[in-house]
């Protein structure tokens, strides 16, 4: 039996979890710093820094204590070491390397956008082995992979631009909603007309598996905010902003789809994944599973606590390497860029 | 010091990346690029161009917003680091991220959203300004302050007046 603690900071949540063989999740910890950072509007990286460094020791001692387990119980520790923000991943690679060095455990770097999709195959056993089709889509990510197992990653494309999430929250900021963007915009979605605007869906070519999501951001804030955008916000407060949110959302989920579907027959893969925080989005669930459908092709999503940024997926993929023989040296640096 | 201040228009995106292409390929020394303009004004947009007058593929170069900071090689001895100051709230946050490890040497730093965090930046520095004037249309006003493009004795490129398009909204 292997027990792997998972350490994530590649971004804006300070993580630990404990996972078992690879797949069974012990405790999952996320010490979300969004109430740190609303007021702000966006995060801010001072503090998410400073709170890395705080909140680390605590989330990995709560993540033992959840999954009952002490440190000299532990098989290894695994660590997102890219990509990210360099001094926040350092915060997550500093300590796991002191914990590896002083327990005596193995050190696994792990990539943090790659082990997203690995959160699908610890949950979804019809996923576990073989080939998967994976899209990666949060706040800093879009990228497309096809994965033949689980420690096997061939990028197939990423965005060229903005990624989803960051749309999602641009868009949000102005239409004058708070931060995160995501979920207030899949809400208000419900209620709005999908057609009032025909935003544009960079597709970048019939075979490009790359995305662009710059030129929706500015449709946006045209239709918002007028052509002339250095007036500011004339026109708001005669909008439907659920008519912005659902045609803006609808004109992400199209691209998404689009995109999932050319990689399938791109690939021959019958089965895909969407990980991230984008995952979450309800239209782009039932969109994907429609298609799907049609198209012959099954669609994985993970739950909720494995979609957005955790040290579960960390830990999961970190026991796949570890198996693998994929072991680091305590000289183990950090990325900001995968690699 | 004579202060080269260049005015541009560009008519599409394309131009924009044309423009930064062309002044990437004039870049005298590292130093540090500011660039200010609101939401879609094509920052991002301008850093590709520069990218591929630098000769690294402007297809690398993504929106920093979340990450905040990518770096990419140009050759062995010098990287363009490509910053988003967007979600940042003052100067000492731009020098938690190291900063002032790149500055001074070859490299070349991009900053977007430079308005929000221009206490940490050294003074001989070049700003960016990108206005947006119609759906395509971008007024560009480049300052030289640290002649990284225009040394003062020689003509800024492309030797262009400031034109309006006829279509300029009001």
């Amino acid at each position: 039996m292997s027990l792997v603690l998972g350490i994530e900071t590649t971004c804006d949540e300070t993580a630990a979890s404990v996972v078992e063989d690879g797949i069974k999740v012990r405790s999952n910890v996320v010490r979300s710093q969004e109430d740190l950072h609303s007021p702000y509007f966006g995060v801010v990286p001072e503090i998410a820094s400073r709170a890395h460094v705080e909140l680390v020791i605590p989330v990995i001692r709560k993540a033992l204590d959840d999954a009952g387990v002490s440190l000299s119980d532990l098989t290894a520790v695994a660590v997102a070491n890219r990509p990210g923000l360099i001094g926040a991943i350092l915060v997550g690679v500093s300590v796991a390397k002191s914990l590896a060095f002083g327990r005596e455990l193995d050190l696994i770097g792990v990539n943090h956008v790659e082990a997203h999709v690995n959160a699908v195959r610890m949950e979804h056993e019809e996923a576990r082995t073989g080939p998967l089709v994976g899209l990666v889509a949060s706040g800093g990510h879009t990228s497309l992979y096809r994965s033949d197992e689980a420690i096997l990653f061939d990028l197939l494309g990423s965005t060229v631009d903005d990624a989803a999430g960051e749309a999602f929250d641009k868009v949000a900021k102005i239409l004058e909603l708070s931060y995160p963007g995501g979920p207030i915009i899949d809400r208000l979605a419900r209620d709005g007309n999908p057609k009032k605007y025909d935003f544009p869906r960079a597709l970048l070519g019939r075979n490009s598996l790359d995305f662009s999501f710059s030129g929706l951001k500015t449709s946006v804030l045209y239709a918002c905010k007028g052509m002339n955008a250095r007036v500011s916000s004339p026109l708001l407060s005669d909008l439907n902003i659920g008519d912005v949110a659902a045609s803006f959302q609808t004109a992400v989920v199209d691209v998404l789809v689009e995109k999932v579907s050319r990689a399938v027959a791109f690939t021959g893969v019958s089965r895909a994944c969407v990980g991230g925080g984008v995952a979450c989005n309800s239209h782009l669930r039932e969109r994907l599973q429609i298609e799907g459908k049609a198209k012959g092709y099954s669609v994985f999503f993970p739950s909720p606590p494995l979609c957005a940024d955790n040290a579960a997926m960390i830990a999961g993929l970190g026991a796949k390497l570890l198996e693998a023989g994929r072991v680091d040296p305590l000289t183990l640096d950090a990325f900001p860029t995968a690699r | 010091m004579t202060i080269s201040v260049v005015d541009y228009v560009s008519s599409s995106p394309e131009e924009t990346r044309e423009l930064a292409r062309g002044l990437g390929r004039r870049l005298r020394k590292g130093g540090v690029i500011g660039l200010s303009g609101p939401l879609g004004a094509g920052k991002t947009l301008f850093v590709k161009g520069l990218a591929d007058g630098l000769g690294i593929s402007g297809a690398e170069v993504r929106s920093p917003t979340y990450v905040l900071m990518m770096e990419h090689i140009i050759d062995p001895v010098r990287k363009l680091f490509h910053l988003d100051a967007y979600r940042m709230e003052g100067d000492a946050e731009l020098v938690d991220l190291g900063i002032d490890d790149a500055i001074g040497h070859d490299h070349l730093v991009v900053i977007e959203w430079v308005e929000r965090v221009l206490g940490a930046l050294p003074h001989d520095m070049v700003h960016i300004a990108i206005e947006i004037e119609g759906i395509e249309s971008r007024k560009i006003v480049i300052r030289d302050e640290g002649e990284l493009f225009f040394p003062t004795s020689i003509e800024p490129f492309p030797p262009r007046p400031v034109e309006r398009p006829n279509d300029a909204p009001e």
